[in-house]
């Protein structure tokens, strides 16, 4: 019971997080809070992405 | 039934037009694309590269032919279809188009060749040179063409002098209000249609276990080159809207689906109307609160313009504009949340293991192709009814030709176009299922073009054709 609980709760996370996060880099790039604060998100978002796709290899076995 | 000609003029060029822009805008992608994958390979020296490079290489080839045949075309209709729109833009547009030729077109056609063949008869480093070389000419023609499109969206630069333009400010006429903000949005549509298809056949050789080192790279580099680019073209896109809004508020207007001349207070944001021209309202509509204000206005409560602001004689239809936009705009979200999710994928290590996300980057292969044709859709529908924005309305622009004519004409486009399509889709598809060949390296050569004749050279290229390689 408790761990498919947890399961659940993973699986949300998995769901939520980068949902929360990729709408706030949205709405701050299309310039909701103002056009240096979408500057700011955009330098973000590709310097961030840069970093993440060079440091982070994307292991993980073929199905 | 009578036929209008002036409908059938537009017909004809809307289709001959948006078959036509589906092909540059992969050649652009896949030309940058490819640039990018030899020099990595240069650098590396990883085979896989090269696998990659070859099994793209085939695709843009085709692309290549079909963009080519199909954009000459449309000159001819400028002259037979648009002969006043010809004779009036002609001093503003003409000379970018000729540019477009001395420029790009002389690039393209001298390094082709070598790209496309040389790959056993020049060193690696003048192919990927010559590579480079097509690159920018395919950047070079989006340059101009766009500089020419923009100036018909914001002409600058001219005035009208006894019923003709004359070109007053050379500068003003290729850097138009539109233009800086147009080419960078059309690139990126083109180099994330490229992405996306990479992507999306890597994704689909994982799925079914095959070539799986070939797959992963290509899922690793699509969506890395998607994320990067997607970021950057929404926010372009952004920038540009603000121009639209500036200088052709009408287009803006109907993107958004609102008739009143101020719609209410905090307003949704519509992704499905049935909008009533005649009558100036939406029969039906479908939207999420508040997001109209905050997307649109930036505000919880702004309000939005709306169509109405616009004499009915001058504005574009509605749905057409609303939908186009709705689609471009719809496909960039599913983009974000495509990069969003690879992202996190590849922080847990599941890229390339996760099936729901695999399947939706097959179904994502054609998206970049099926969002600029959104885009360049809100781009000439909501220049309507001009066909150079405040100067000339296209009613006046079409050709006096016979409506029977453009009817043939418009038929055997029709009939030669999806025969074109047909042999492309084929030829494309009998290639990702054949799937990439084992990546024999380059020729050894010096990197001089010496090399490309001498006889063990060739030899090599005999030896590897006759073994079917």
């Amino acid at each position: 019971m408790l761990k498919n609980l947890s399961s659940t709760f993973a699986k949300t996370l998995n769901f939520l997080v980068p949902s929360l996060v990729g709408a706030m880099f949205f709405f701050a790039i299309i310039g909701v809070f103002g056009l240096r604060i979408a500057v700011a998100g955009l330098l973000v978002a590709v310097i961030g992405a840069v970093v993440l796709v060079r440091r982070v290899p994307a292991e993980g076995g073929s199905r | 039934m009578s036929l209008n000609p002036a409908t059938l003029a537009r017909v004809q060029f809307a289709f001959t037009v948006s078959f036509h822009i589906i092909f540059p805008t992969m050649s652009i992608g896949l030309a940058m694309f490819l640039a990018v994958i030899e020099g990595l390979w240069l650098k590396t020296r990883d085979a896989l590269y090269l696998q990659i490079y070859r099994f793209w290489l085939s695709i843009f080839a085709m692309g290549f032919g079909v963009g080519v045949v199909t954009g000459i075309v449309l000159s001819f209709e400028f002259g037979l279809g648009f002969a006043k729109f010809a004779q009036l833009a002609g001093p503003a547009i003409g000379p970018m188009i000729a540019l477009e030729v001395l420029t790009s077109f002389f690039l393209e056609a001298g390094f082709l060749g070598i790209m496309l063949f040389g790959m056993h008869r020049v060193g690696p480093k003048l192919h990927f040179f010559a590579t480079c070389m097509v690159a920018l000419g395919t950047l070079l023609s989006a340059s101009w063409i766009l500089s020419a499109n923009s100036w018909m969206q914001t002409p600058d630069g001219v005035v009208v002098r006894n019923g003709r333009l004359v070109v007053v400010n050379w500068w003003h006429v290729l850097n138009n209000p539109s233009w800086l903000f147009r080419l960078p949005h059309m690139l990126s549509a083109a180099y994330l249609t490229a992405s996306f298809l990479v992507a999306g056949v890597g994704a689909w050789y994982l799925l079914r276990g095959k070539h799986l080192a070939f797959a992963k790279k290509s899922v690793a580099l699509g969506t890395a080159f998607a994320t990067v680019l997607i970021a950057g073209q929404v926010f372009i896109g952004d920038l540009l809207y603000g121009k639209m809004l500036k200088y052709q508020p009408p287009k803006m207007q109907a993107a958004e689906g609102f008739w009143a001349k101020e719609s209410t207070s905090p307003a949704p944001y519509y992704w499905v109307i049935l909008p009533d021209q005649k009558e100036q309202r939406n029969r039906f509509a479908l939207g999420i609160p508040y997001l109209g204000s905050i997307w649109l206005t930036h505000s919880l409560h702004g309000r939005v313009e709306g169509l109405k602001n616009t004499p009915p004689d001058r504005q574009p239809i509605m749905g057409m504009v609303f939908y186009g936009f709705r689609i471009m705009y719809g496909i960039a979200i599913l983009m974000f949340a495509v990069a969003t999710s690879s992202l996190w994928l590849r922080w847990k290590h599941r890229l390339y293991t996760t099936t729901w996300f695999l399947r939706f980057l097959v179904a994502m292969t054609p998206s970049g192709i099926i969002a600029t044709l959104g885009g360049w859709y809100v781009a000439e529908t909501g220049r309507q009814p001009w066909v150079i924005f405040g100067l000339l309305r296209t009613i006046d622009a079409v050709s006096p030709v016979p409506a029977q004519t453009l009817l043939a004409t418009l038929i055997a486009f029709v009939c030669i176009y999806t025969l074109f399509m047909a042999a492309f889709l084929f030829f494309v598809v009998r290639i990702i299922r054949r799937g990439p060949d084992s990546a024999p390296a380059h020729a050894e050569a010096s990197g001089s073009l010496k090399n490309a004749f001498r006889p063990q050279v060739l030899d090599n290229v005999n030896a590897n054709a006759a073994a079917g390689r």
